[in-house]
C-alpha cells in the first residue's frame, strides 16, 4: 500500500521536476540531456562534476542547478594558491574572550560550487574529500558535521589543458556523475546570441524546487522497483568491465551502487515506477565515463568512448 | 507491502485461513456449548464484515475494538467456566482455545497477530485427535493442515502473483516435502512406555464399553454402538462361536435394580480352575477403554504380563487400558472352575429384602417341583423358552420391580434383563448365582482373518454353583433367543441393522459386497492401529531389528533419527545447488520470440537494444504494427523490469497472436 501511495506522490510532483528542467533549460540552451542528468545526479544524492572546454556553460549550469533547486550555496573559485584552510574554515583567536572561536569556510553549506576545481593542488582537492564521502570535515581533530542535503557540483576543465592538476582517481570516485556539454546546435547557439546576458538572467531564476521536496525524491529512490532481470543486466555490464581486458580497472561495487542509484533517480525523473534497461543505458556514460578508461594496448576501436563501448558489447540479457 | 498493517484491503488474505480456522474447529462443535462455536463463527465473521462495510470505523476505532475484545474475553472465560465449571482439562483447554482463535483473528491487524492466528490453527488441529485417532480423522486433518499452510502461502504471496489454486498446490507441494523427514521422525523419534506426559483426566470420558455394573440399559445402549472392542486374531483356528465368551466384569450384587461387583476381590487368590482339552493361543488388541478388565476368551489360563486376576477369575490389567494394547492369552473353553471358600458360595445367594415377591413365590412352586438343581435350572430355561419371552433390543419401559415386571408382565428384554431376572430365580431357588458381563461372538474378517468385537457384542450371562461342577456358565438368553449365540447379534435381532446404508436383506449380492467393503475397511484400520496408532516402544524395537538395526536404545535412536534427517537435508541441498540455474526465464523467452517475428519481417533487435528503444524503432519505420508492438513491449516491461509476473498468461497470448507482416 505504501508503494502504491508514493506512486500518487511522485507522480503528481514529476511535473515539478520537468518545471525544474524547463527553468534551466530557458538559461543553458540545446542541452535538456545534460541537464536531466544534472538533476537525476542529485536525486540519486550524488555529487557532480562537470567538465568541458572553457565557455560552453559549465558554471552557468552550476549557478542555475542551485538556484532552481532552492538550495543555499557557496561558489568557491578554485585556484592555484586555494589552501583547504580557505574552503573548511579557520580558528581565528579572538581578543575579547581569549579563546579561539572557528570560522566556519565555505564547505558549511547545502551545496558547493567549486569551479574550476583542477585548476587548484591536489593538497586542496583532498581537503573536500572527507566532506564528500562522509558528509563531515574534521578540521584541527575536532570532527564537525556538514548540513544535510550537502552537495558538490564542481567543474573542470579537460585535464589536459596547461594550468590543471588532474583529480586523482578516488577523488573522481566521490563524482557520482561527470557531464559533459559540448558545443550547442546551431540553432540553440543562434538563439543564444539573440537572447539576453546569461548573467543577468541568472539573477531572475526562480528557486522551483524546496529542500524537502529534494529530500522527499531522495527518499522515494527506495520505492523504485528493481527486478533480477535488471539486476543480471548490471552485473553483466560490471563482469565485461572486469574480464573483458579492455579496461584499466573493472567497475567496482561502489560504481555498480552508483549506477542503480543514478538509474533508480532516472526512472523517477521519467516517472517510471521500476528500472528498465534503457534508464541504466542513459544514466551509464556519465556514472562511469570517469572511473573506466582503455588499456593502451586495447584492440577495441577507440573512436567510442569507453562507457558507450561497454553498452554496445554487452547484450541486454 | 512493506508496512505491517492488515488494512481492510487484506480481506482476501484472511480468507483462507477463515476457511481453515473453521474447519479445523468443526470436529469439536459437536461437543462444546453451543454458544462457543457460534461465538467463535461470528468473530470471524466480523472480522471480515466489519472492515468490508465501515472500513473507516475499523480504522479509527481501534481503542474501542480493543477494549471490546478484552470484555469480550472476560466474557468468554466467564462462560467457559459456567459451562464447564472449571478452567482445567482438556474439553474446557479446547473450548478456550476455540474461543481464543476466534478472539484473535477478530482483533489482528499485524502481522504478527496473522501468523499466531495461523499457528493457533496448527495447534486445533492436533488437539482433535484427542477424540479420534481414526484414518478418515487423519485425512480430515492433512487438509485442514494444507489449508492453512496455503493461507500462510497467501500471506506472503505480497504481490498476488499466485492464483488461489496455486497457491493450494504450492502449500501442498510443501506438505508432501515434509513426509520424508515425518518418516524419518515417526520411526526414529524413540518412544517411551505410555504416555509421554499425562493426559487430563477426562480425556476418557467419551469411551464406551462394559463397566463395573449393570442396570437395564447398560448393555443394550452399548449394543447400538459399532465401535470396535477389541480384535482378536488366534494361531490357529477360531473356536465356535458358541464358545466365544470373553469374560469380563463378574457381577455378584443385586439391590433390586442395579447389579454391581459386590465387595472388592481384587488381588486375592483366583478360584481354582481345573483345565482339560486343547490350549488355545490368541492375541488380543484392545482398543483403549480407561478401565482394567481384559477380556479373555472363557478360561484365561494365566494372566499374561501386567495382569492379574480377581478372586471371581476377572482378568484385570495393572494400569487402565488408556491406548490401544494387545496381549497374548492362553485359554481353555473346557474347563471346572472351583470356588475358593464357602463365604463365597453364600455370597452369591443374596438377594434385597423387600424385592422380587412373585418372583420368590414362582421359585417356591418349581422348588417344589423339581428337586435336582440341573433339573430346576433346566425347568427355568425350558419356561423361558416355551413362555412368550422376546428377546428385543427396546424393551418397555418397567416400572416398579424389574424382574417381577419382566418375568410375569413385559416379557420384553435384552440379555440384561434374562441374565438379571435368571440369576434372580436361581437365587430365590437356593442356587448360588452370578451375572458375569462381557462379550459373546465377534465377527471373522477373512481378509487378515482375524475376529473383530464390537460394542455391539456386548452380552451378560450367568454362572451358576453346582456342588459336583463348580461354577457353570448358564446363558439364558441363549433360551430365548438360541441365534443370538451360534450366529452372532446381527442375526438374532430384526430390528438391528447395524450401519447398513440401504435395507439389503433382499440383495444377498450387494450385501456380500457391502461386507466385504466393511471388511477391507476394518482390516485397513486394523494395520492402522496396529503400525500407526500402536507404535509403541516395542513395535519400534521390532521394527529396527527387522531393518538391521539391532536392538539400540533411544539414544543410539536420536542420533540415528538425526544422521537420517541430516542426509535427507543434505540430498536436498545438494539436489538445490547442483541444478543449472535458470539463465532465461519464461518472459524473456517469449519476448525472444516476439523478437525473431520482428526479425523475419526485417527489423532486428541489437543486443544491448532495451525494449523500449526497440519499440520506439519498430514504431518509426512500421507505424502500423505501434499498438501491438506498443502492448507487447508495455507487457513485457512490466513482467520483466516491475517483477508483475501473474501478467505472464496475457503476455504468452499476445505474442501467440501476433503476426508481423
Amino acid at each position: 500500500m505504501n508503494i502504491s501511495e508514493d506512486i500518487v506522490t511522485t507522480t503528481n510532483d514529476v511535473s515539478r521536476l520537468d518545471d525544474a528542467v524547463n527553468e534551466i533549460s530557458k538559461v543553458i540552451l540545446g542541452k535538456e540531456n545534460a541537464i536531466r542528468l544534472a538533476i537525476t545526479c542529485l536525486i540519486a544524492k550524488g555529487h557532480l562534476l562537470i567538465e568541458d572546454t572553457p565557455g560552453v556553460g559549465k558554471t552557468t549550469l552550476a549557478h542555475t542547478l542551485a538556484r532552481v533547486l532552492g538550495l543555499s550555496y557557496q561558489r568557491i573559485q578554485f585556484t592555484s594558491d586555494l589552501l583547504p584552510a580557505d574552503i573548511l574554515g579557520v580558528s581565528v583567536f579572538n581578543k575579547d574572550t581569549g579563546k579561539f572561536s572557528f570560522h566556519q569556510g565555505p564547505v558549511f553549506s547545502n551545496l558547493i560550487l567549486a569551479d574550476e576545481i583542477n585548476r587548484a593542488t591536489p593538497r586542496t582537492q583532498s581537503a573536500l574529500l572527507e566532506a564528500m564521502a562522509e558528509n563531515q570535515v574534521t578540521i584541527e581533530g575536532e570532527t564537525r558535521n556538514l548540513p544535510e542535503p550537502f552537495y558538490v557540483i564542481a567543474t573542470q576543465n579537460p585535464a589536459n589543458q596547461i594550468g590543471t592538476f588532474p583529480l586523482p582517481e578516488s577523488q573522481l570516485d566521490r563524482f557520482l556523475m561527470r557531464i559533459e556539454l559540448g558545443y550547442p546546435d546551431s540553432s540553440a547557439e543562434r538563439d543564444l546570441f539573440k537572447g539576453k546576458d546569461r548573467k543577468e538572467m541568472l539573477k531572475d531564476v526562480p528557486a522551483v524546487l524546496t529542500p524537502p521536496e529534494l529530500i522527499s525524491f531522495q527518499k522515494s529512490l527506495d520505492a523504485v522497483h528493481v527486478s533480477d532481470a535488471l539486476l543480471n543486466y548490471l552485473q553483466d555490464l560490471i563482469d565485461f568491465s572486469r574480464h573483458s581486458g579492455n579496461y584499466v580497472h573493472g567497475l567496482s561495487p561502489r560504481a555498480g551502487l552508483a549506477i542503480i542509484n543514478a538509474a533508480k533517480a532516472w526512472a523517477i525523473l521519467h516517472s517510471n515506477q521500476h528500472v528498465l534497461p534503457e534508464d541504466l543505458q542513459a544514466v551509464l556514460p556519465s556514472v562511469v565515463g570517469h572511473r573506466l578508461q582503455y588499456i593502451y594496448e586495447s584492440t577495441e576501436p577507440q573512436t567510442l568512448k569507453p562507457a558507450q563501448h561497454l553498452i554496445q558489447q554487452v547484450p541486454i540479457p | 507491502m512493506n508496512n505491517k498493517h492488515l488494512a481492510e484491503l487484506d480481506l482476501n488474505k484472511l480468507i483462507v485461513l477463515i476457511t481453515g480456522l473453521l474447519l479445523a474447529g468443526l470436529p469439536h462443535w459437536q461437543r462444546l456449548p453451543i454458544w462457543i462455536p457460534v461465538l467463535h463463527t461470528l468473530l470471524l465473521f466480523l472480522r471480515v464484515y466489519i472492515p468490508f462495510r465501515y472500513a473507516g470505523f475499523w480504522r479509527q476505532a481501534s481503542s474501542l475494538i480493543g477494549f471490546s475484545r478484552l470484555v469480550i474475553m472476560l466474557l468468554g472465560i466467564l462462560g467457559v467456566y459456567a459451562s464447564y465449571g472449571s478452567l482445567a482439562g482438556r474439553d474446557v483447554g479446547i473450548a478456550l482455545l476455540v474461543m481464543l482463535a476466534g478472539l484473535k483473528v477478530f482483533e489482528s491487524k499485524t502481522k504478527r497477530d496473522f501468523y499466531i492466528s495461523a499457528y493457533l490453527g496448527y495447534f486445533l488441529v492436533i488437539t482433535n485427535f484427542f477424540y479420534s485417532q481414526t484414518i478418515p480423522t487423519a485425512a480430515y486433518m492433512l487438509l485442514v493442515i494444507i489449508i492453512m499452510t496455503a493461507s500462510l502461502v497467501r500471506f506472503n504471496d505480497v504481490d498476488e502473483s499466485m492464483s488461489i489454486v496455486e497457491q493450494f498446490r504450492y502449500s501442498s507441494t510443501l506438505i508432501l516435502q515434509s513426509l520424508p523427514i515425518l518418516l524419518v521422525l515417526f520411526i526414529l523419534f524413540p518412544r517411551v512406555n505410555g504416555p509421554l506426559w499425562g493426559l487430563p483426566e477426562d480425556a476418557y470420558t467419551g469411551i464406551t464399553g462394559i463397566d463395573d455394573q449393570m442396570t437395564p440399559g447398560t448393555i443394550s445402549k452399548l449394543v447400538q454402538s459399532n465401535e470396535v472392542a477389541f480384535r482378536v486374531s488366534f494361531d490357529n483356528d477360531i473356536p465356535e462361536r458358541s464358545q466365544l465368551y470373553w469374560r469380563g466384569p463378574v457381577l455378584w450384587k443385586t439391590d433390586g435394580r442395579k447389579w454391581t461387583m459386590g465387595k472388592s476381590a481384587d488381588r486375592q487368590r483366583p478360584e481354582p480352575v481345573r483345565f482339560s482339552g486343547n490350549v488355545i493361543k490368541y492375541d488380543v488388541t484392545i482398543e483403549p477403554t480407561n478401565k482394567h478388565w481384559l477380556f479373555g476368551l472363557e478360561m484365561v489360563s494365566a494372566p499374561p504380563e501386567k495382569t492379574h486376576f480377581t478372586q471371581d477369575r476377572q482378568l484385570k490389567t495393572d494400569e487402565a487400558i488408556r491406548s490401544r494394547k494387545a496381549f497374548t492369552l492362553l485359554s481353555n473353553t473346557s474347563y471346572l472352575l472351583g470356588a475358593d471358600s464357602f463365604d463365597d458360595i453364600q455370597r452369591a445367594l443374596v438377594l434385597p429384602d423387600l424385592y422380587h415377591e412373585r418372583t420368590r413365590k414362582f421359585a417356591a412352586e418349581l422348588l417344589q417341583q423339581y428337586q435336582e438343581p440341573e433339573l430346576r435350572i433346566k425347568a427355568v430355561l425350558d419356561w423361558f423358552n416355551k413362555e412368550n419371552f422376546i428377546y428385543t433390543l427396546r424393551p418397555p419401559l418397567i416400572a416398579g420391580d424389574m424382574v417381577d415386571e419382566f418375568l410375569f408382565n413385559s416379557r420384553q428384554g435384552f440379555c440384561e434383563h434374562y441374565a438379571a431376572a435368571f440369576t434372580v430365580l436361581m437365587r430365590a431357588m437356593g442356587i448360588p448365582a452370578r451375572v458375569v458381563t462381557g462379550y459373546q461372538g465377534g465377527e471373522i474378517n477373512p481378509i487378515g482373518n482375524y475376529l473383530i468385537v464390537r460394542q455391539h457384542d456386548a452380552h451378560a450371562w450367568s454362572e451358576v454353583w453346582l456342588n459336583d461342577k463348580g461354577w457353570v456358565r448358564i446363558d439364558p438368553t441363549s433360551a430365548v433367543s438360541p441365534e443370538r449365540v451360534n450366529q452372532g447379534i446381527e442375526n438374532s435381532i430384526p430390528d438391528l441393522i447395524i450401519d447398513m446404508p440401504l435395507d439389503l436383506e433382499h440383495n444377498a449380492y450387494v450385501a456380500r459386497l457391502w461386507q466385504q467393503f466393511r471388511n477391507t475397511v476394518d482390516m485397513v484400520n486394523y494395520q492402522w492401529a496396529q503400525w500407526v496408532l500402536g507404535y509403541g516402544p516395542e513395535r519400534q524395537l521390532l521394527l529396527l531389528h527387522r531393518l538391521g538395526f539391532g536392538f539400540i536404545d533411544w539414544k543410539k535412536m536420536t542420533i540415528a533419527m538425526i544422521i537420517f534427517i541430516g542426509v535427507i537435508f543434505l540430498s536436498i541441498a545438494i539436489f538445490i545447488f547442483t541444478r543449472p540455474p535458470k539463465t532465461v526465464d519464461l518472459a524473456k523467452q517469449y519476448y525472444d520470440i516476439f523478437c525473431k517475428k520482428m526479425a523475419k519481417i526485417g527489423i532486428q533487435k541489437m543486443i544491448h537494444e532495451g525494449p523500449i528503444d526497440f519499440s520506439r524503432r519498430i514504431c518509426h519505420s512500421r507505424k502500423d504494427l505501434a499498438s501491438d508492438v506498443n502492448s507487447i513491449t508495455d507487457l513485457y516491461v512490466l513482467i520483466r523490469y516491475q517483477s508483475s509476473f501473474n501478467k505472464l498468461n496475457d503476455f504468452k497470448n499476445l505474442i501467440k497472436t501476433f503476426s508481423p507482416k
